[in-house]
């Protein structure tokens, strides 16, 4: 029988996997600079600090770029403007996907013809031609740029939620609870979504390492907005000088390699915490 | 005979199946019959003969895109709730007419605790507190013979065992003091002994909360135990029905008697000496879509004869006081 205590958290499941751990502590580690970064950095990113093109690990940590900006100011408040937009468009993708795939999954019928229908026409969208579509016809605002991270990357997220909905439909608990008078909405919400959650969990966590790969994708692209310092723009302005100054280029980029994978690295171990049948 | 005002009285029920477009096909047909407080009736009948789909039409639980109501009236304490919303019918489902499942292990949600799913049937039909809902879950839980309530309301169903969670269900479906319980299979998937015992619950908490029970089995054993009138149905028709001494004394339509005379009886493999074959039903129940004219047990039975294939019996009040539906139940066999 298990007491409360005895029950692990879900945060001590993710840490006591060697992939869980590492995630966490890569991701914290981000967050932390994110947090921090107008107290180590006050100046504040854009402010030209030194000379241009210092070496990293000497003056400055990181180095400065073509303008004497400190880099290491430009990866903390990066790292503001990748979390958040991860967090949001997954915010948005979550609650999108989930209300379409939730009622096209439970009402069937037309509903759900309609809705498939709907993110067919979503999904055949080259997702990142998508986006660089969205942003350059509505202007790169952060908005705009989260706005259309969540417009093309919904659909798969909403069938995934229509194929799960569908299958905890059919379970004779369902049955139950009509049988017993509860409504619609309520046996949706209550009764069918807590089964559905893990795999929400799950697809959400990986979710936000797609969705800050590509908020530095359309940074790199010149599509970012243009009074933010982010990873993806830091990399696209020191292009330029790649053969000159390689760590203009190389730590940012470093920078969404750690992210990303810490957050895979996370969702994996979410995925085996959530779902111990995974397990081989 | 019970001879209380019934509860619950359907009269002619006909529940109809989508075959295409405009095409319809019956699955329970011209269906009569009643149940008292503190009644138990009994349907029996073998897999496909339409006792889930009558159970399923009372409450209107069958998917309305495919089947609909065709005739026929449900009379709840003088209510006609065959006329009812699918909103009213919401009301009645769960508060006034219960429903126990087969199967107890798929039967609850496996994400919630047991304690909170007795407790939303109590506040989605009494609208009471969270608290208030939380302590009568417990008391329920007492009711239906769970030891330490208190502490199993806090536990998930993969924690019980199949017999505890089968009166769960029970609970869930007694929350609201229902009229009538409408028990499927109740105990199929459990074992004998616990099948017993949770028989013998429901046969204790009818007369106490006064409800008609609804027992939808196929085993004759429990019928002869704990019903007090069997209704035996054949491809979505009522072919018999009698109080179950009448009954078990003496089946009058052959379906009924080959249903009797297939039971396993363990006395005549003693007493013989040798091991008997099972008696069996050749055939399977005929499609509900593809039904003649006549009798549709015709092509089973021993007794029938040219008449049966033309023509569909009706339902006939014997000497005994069994109602049959069968041309020939009359004749001396």
């Amino acid at each position: 029988m298990l007491s409360n205590s005895a029950k692990p958290t879900l945060l001590r499941k993710i840490l006591s996997t060697p992939t869980g751990a590492i995630g966490m502590a890569l991701l914290t580690t981000v967050i932390l600079l994110a947090l921090f970064a107008s107290v180590l950095f006050p100046e504040g990113p854009f402010e030209m600090v030194g000379a241009p093109f210092r070496p990293p690990f000497g003056e400055y940590l990181f180095g400065t770029d073509m303008l004497g900006r400190d880099i290491a100011a430009g990866i903390a408040y990066g790292a503001r403007i990748s979390l958040l937009v991860g967090a949001v468009a997954t915010l948005v993708i979550v609650l999108l996907g989930t209300v379409v795939g939730g009622l096209a999954g439970y009402y069937g019928g037309w509903i759900d013809t309609a809705a498939m229908r709907v993110t067919e026409f979503f999904q055949t969208i080259p997702t990142f031609i998508g986006a660089i579509v969205i942003v350059a016809v509505l202007g790169p605002t952060l908005p705009n740029i989260i706005g259309a991270i969540a417009v093309v990357s919904w659909a798969p997220l909403a069938r995934l939620v229509r194929a799960e909905v569908r299958s905890v439909k059919g379970r004779e608990f369902v049955e139950a609870c009509l049988s017993l008078g509860m409504g619609d909405m309520r046996i949706l919400v209550v009764q069918i979504l807590p089964n559905v959650l893990s795999t929400i969990v799950v697809a959400g966590s990986l979710m936000v390492a797609t969705a800050i790969l590509f908020e530095a994708g359309l940074s790199f692209l010149g599509l970012g907005d243009p009074n933010i310092m982010t990873w993806g723009f830091m990399i696209g302005a020191g292009r330029s000088a790649i053969r000159t100054a390689w760590w203009m280029v190389t730590i940012p980029g470093i920078a969404v390699l750690l992210t990303v994978l810490a957050i895979n690295l996370i969702g994996d171990a979410l995925n085996e915490a959530l779902n111990p049948r995974a397990k081989r | 005979m019970n001879a209380s005002k019934p509860i619950l009285d359907v009269r002619g029920l006909r529940t109809e199946f989508r075959k295409s477009r405009k095409t319809w096909f019956p699955v329970v047909n011209d269906v009569d019959f009643h149940v008292s407080a503190g009644e138990t009736l009994a349907i029996v009948g073998e897999s496909g003969c339409g006792k889930s789909m009558l159970a399923h039409s009372l409450l209107q639980l069958l998917p309305k895109r495919i089947s609909r109501l065709a005739a026929g009236d449900i009379w709840l304490e003088g209510r006609n709730i065959a006329k009812l919303s699918e909103e009213q019918m919401r009301a009645v489902r769960g508060k006034d007419i219960s429903m126990v499942f087969q199967e107890p292990m798929t039967s609850l949600n496996p994400l919630m605790k047991v304690g909170q799913q007795i407790a939303e049937s109590i506040i989605e039909h009494e609208g009471c507190s969270h608290d208030e809902a939380r302590r009568r879950s417990v008391a329920l839980m007492d009711l239906v013979g769970i030891p330490e309530p208190a502490v199993r309301a806090g536990q998930y169903p993969f924690e019980l065992s199949g017999g505890m969670r089968q009166r769960i269900v029970i609970a869930i479906a007694l929350a609201c003091r229902p009229k009538v319980l409408i028990a499927d299979e109740p105990t199929t998937a459990l074992d004998v002994t616990i099948q017993a015992q949770v028989l013998e619950l429901i046969d204790r908490l009818k007369t106490e909360i006064g409800m008609g029970v609804i027992l939808i089995t196929h085993d004759l054993g429990v019928v002869a135990e704990w019903a007090q009138r069997v209704m035996v149905m054949y491809a979505g028709r009522k072919v018999e029905e009698a109080d179950v001494e009448t009954f078990f004394s003496g089946p009058k339509h052959p379906y009924s008697a080959a249903l009797l005379a297939s039971v396993p009886r363990p006395d005549a493999i003693i007493n013989g000496g040798r091991v008997e074959p099972l008696t069996e039903i050749t055939g399977t129940v005929p499609p509900m879509d593809q039904l003649g004219p006549g009798c549709s047990f015709a092509d089973r039975c021993e007794r029938s004869a040219d008449i049966c294939l033309a023509q569909q019996p009706q339902i006939e009040m014997l000497s005994n006081g069994a109602r049959v539906a069968c041309l020939r139940a009359g004749e001396n066999a």
